[in-house]
């Protein structure tokens, strides 16, 4: 390595040089350093001044200010205020600029300089004089200093005041804003705090929050808030305050600390909604919710809903308890309500809901269902499909209700029914038998008067016996006792035996029953029924028409065939069956006129009979009335020939 | 083709008192037969020991020893005298069983007294015929 240069003795540094140092400081600064004689010809101009202007020093040294880098607007502007500021005429000129640095005054003053290409830049430019150490003087001395940074700082401190200013109203209109010292004690409330409050400013200023507090939320409430606000972190929650006067609003709250350098809170700033309105309605929703879930359990009954998108299950709480479950316990699915079913219900259930979405018709079911505790209830389930403009099925809706205690009431009711029926029967039998050796003069013979009397109570005693089987039957159909004997069979020779046996019968009313000629083709449909229960419709449909006919009329008996199903009618004339009665034709003891069942004979029982036997038999029976004409009707679905 | 067998003496075995009179009525003052009289099954197997009945017009509805239950304990004696039940109870499949049980026939209550004689007899020479 060679070694260091010996120092070289040039550079020892001589004595500073006055004009060597102006000229480093104008070389260096970083503001434009302008200089003029005391008439204003520049005599220097430094190198930010050409960076600030675009103008070398060269073009513009030895020329008279204001240069082309003024504005003579400007230059006129400022010649005015200084004219009426110092109180004497001063010109739109050079003088402008040194008025008052002339008169040894500080002058700083915001210019425009016109950059040589042609922008604008704003400067500050502070003017001096310049004096010998005489006190002459000797020039003046510029120095502009680049506003444009400054302006943009500025400006975009004023865009970010204006938006909080924007921001704090907005909060002001939406929240009540409140803030606290340390301790708690409340330094601002904004108007909304004051307005939801109900205290003024004044009132609360100086308070703790406490004056505010419902005593709705225990001890532990507030000291969870304190702890974590005290802890440095933002606490949220909703609170029940007491305004003044005592009324109750509820607000969203947020409390954040505002923590100093060691991170100690010294301020909470709280920003409160007003929910006072939601927390309401909650309550009402609420309300109204628990006095549906009331009203479900003390009828039994609950509501579902099945999504048919998505196979999402909803169930009422009365559901899951009428199902022995716990309210809730379990997300329900129509596989987890098809599994509480007895297999046999199963079955029957799913071809129903099958049919509802098929058919879109709603659905009523009776099934049972078995407990986890082994207990059977039996339930009335209802059921509807919900569907979309288009028609594609979307939901079902349905209920479910508890019967069990309804059922058991009825089959008491039925028990009892059957139970008076047969007692009935033995007196009945003695009666009628006693009565039928009298009136046959077994006890000798009877005088006219007494035969005629013991007539009427055997015909009697024969109507008695006949409602009492009546109900015996509807009871056996009811519970399912009654055996059919069930074979597929020509209805054509039925008819026309039943028409035949009661000629006789309509003979009493004096009216004519006729078979319709029947169709070759349906001679031999047949239909598959129990010979003496098909009968007994018939009997009953026939002699209904009988009685309800006008002396001399026509009831005619026809066989068709609709469909799949063989029709039979059964058509008379008459009065047209008025229309409030309808409903209730097929029930029991539906009579239109109370006085019907002694007038016309009969217990009121048939039509409900034959309603029960068709069914029974797999058909369905109705009728059709207008003024004039009655026709009763059943169909039975056809054996296939 | 045998004859058939005189008929002269039934005996009725039915627990209610006024149904028994009457049946009494029918057999003995529309029938001309010779009747006894039974308040129950046990009553009947007793009256058994020396009567021979040459029918048994029986109830099938009794407390205690029934109808067919009493049918039963005569067969079990060795006692083949016909019975003829009376019911209520007058379904199919219920006549099928009572005769099935051995018994001549069923009548159904309540009966026509002034044929009871004669629908009696009927079952009676339908069982010799």
């Amino acid at each position: 390595m060679p070694p260091p240069p010996p120092e070289d003795p040039a550079r020892i540094e001589p004595p500073l040089d006055e004009a060597a140092l102006r000229r480093a400081i104008l070389d260096g600064a970083a503001h434009a350093i302008i200089s003029t004689d005391p008439q204003g010809i520049i005599r220097t101009f430094n190198p930010a001044a050409e960076r600030l202007l675009g103008y070398g020093a060269g073009e513009v040294v030895g020329r008279t200010t204001p240069a082309v880098f003024h504005d003579p607007e400007e230059v006129a502007r400022r010649a005015q205020a200084l004219t009426r500021e110092l109180g004497r005429t001063v010109a739109p000129d050079f003088e402008a600029f040194v008025a008052k640095a002339r008169l040894g005054l500080a002058d700083q003053q915001e210019w425009t300089y016109l950059r040589r290409d042609g922008t604008r830049v704003p400067v500050s430019l502070s003017v001096s004089a310049i004096r010998s150490a005489e006190g002459a003087l000797a020039g003046f001395m510029g120095i502009a200093e680049d506003l444009t940074r400054a302006k943009a700082d500025r400006a975009e401190a004023d865009r970010l005041l204006r938006d909080l200013e924007h921001l704090k109203a907005a909060l002001d209109a939406a929240t009540m804003i409140s803030v606290t010292d340390a301790g708690g004690r409340i330094l601002e409330a904004n108007p909304l705090f004051c307005a939801l409050s109900g205290y003024g400013a004044a009132e609360l200023i100086g308070q703790s929050h406490r004056i505010v507090n419902s005593g709705h939320h225990p001890p532990a409430f507030f000291k969870a808030l304190w702890d974590t606000v005290l802890a440095g972190r933002v606490w949220r929650g909703e609170i029940r305050n007491r305004a003044k006067g005592g009324r109750l609003y509820w607000v969203d709250a947020t409390i954040a600390p505002l923590l100093d350098r060691q991170g100690w809170p010294t301020t909470f700033l709280a920003l409160q909604f007003d929910i006072t309105a939601r927390k309401e309605a909650e309550a009402a929703l609420r309300a109204s919710e628990e006095s549906l879930a009331r009203a479900q359990a003390v009828a039994h009954l609950g509501n579902w809903d099945l999504d048919l998108a998505t196979g999402r299950v909803g169930w009422s709480a009365e559901i899951y308890r009428i199902f022995g479950q716990a309210p809730g316990s379990f997300t329900p699915t129509y596989e987890r309500f098809m599994a509480a079913l007895p297999p046999e219900d199963q079955v029957r259930v799913g071809e129903a809901v099958r049919r509802s979405l098929e058919e879109d018709l709603p659905y009523r079911i009776e099934h049972r269902v078995l407990r986890p505790d082994g207990e059977e209830r039996v339930v009335l389930e209802q059921g509807e499909v919900f569907r979309e403009a288009g028609g594609r099925p979307l939901s079902m809706v349905g209920i479910v209700q508890d019967i069990t205690e309804r059922r058991a009431v009825d089959r008491l009711k039925r028990e009892f029914v059957s139970t008076v029926s047969h007692e009935l029967r033995t007196p009945l039998t003695a009666i009628k038998g006693s009565l039928g050796l009298l009136t046959g003069g077994v006890g000798g013979e009877l005088p006219g008067l007494a035969k005629e009397l013991a007539a009427t109570a055997q015909k009697n005693a024969d109507r008695l016996l006949i409602l009492i089987n009546d109900i015996l039957d509807l009871e056996k159909m009811e519970t399912g006792r009654m055996a059919f004997d069930l074979k597929d069979l020509p209805l054509h020779p039925l008819l026309l035996q039943a028409t035949e046996d009661l000629r006789g019968y309509a003979q009493g009313f004096e009216v004519t029953c006729e078979l319709d000629p029947t169709p070759a083709d349906l001679l031999t449909a047949r239909a598959t029924v129990d010979e003496g229960r098909l009968l007994q419709v018939f009997g009953n449909l026939l002699s209904n028409a009988l009685k309800f006919s006008p002396p001399g009329e026509r009831v005619r008996v026809r066989l068709l065939r609709t469909g799949r199903r063989l029709r039979v009618e059964v058509e008379n004339a008459g009065a047209e069956i008025p229309v409030s009665f309808r409903e209730r034709i097929f029930h029991k003891f539906a009579q239109a006129d109370g006085s019907d069942s002694r007038q016309r004979g009969g217990t009121g029982l048939g039509l409900s009979i034959a309603k029960a036997l068709v069914e029974r038999m797999g058909g369905h029976i109705g009728f059709e009335s207008e003024p004039g004409r009655t026709v009763f009707y059943f169909e039975l679905p056809e054996v296939a020939p | 083709m045998s004859p058939v067998p005189p008929l002269t003496r039934i005996l009725v075995v039915d627990d209610e008192p006024d149904i028994r009179n009457l049946l009494r009525l029918c057999l003995v003052e529309v029938g001309g037969y010779g009747v006894d009289l039974c308040a129950s099954g046990p009553g009947a197997l007793a009256h058994l020991e020396t009567g021979r009945p040459d029918l048994i017009l029986m109830d099938v509805m009794m407390p205690g020893l029934d109808g067919p239950a009493t049918l039963a304990a005569l067969r079990d004696r060795g006692l083949g005298t016909p019975v003829v039940f009376l019911t209520a109870k007058v379904q199919d499949a219920e006549v099928a069983a009572l005769k099935a049980l051995g018994a001549l026939g069923v009548i159904a209550k309540p009966f026509d007294p002034m044929t009871l004689a004669g629908d009696v007899r009927a079952l009676w020479e339908a069982h010799h015929g």
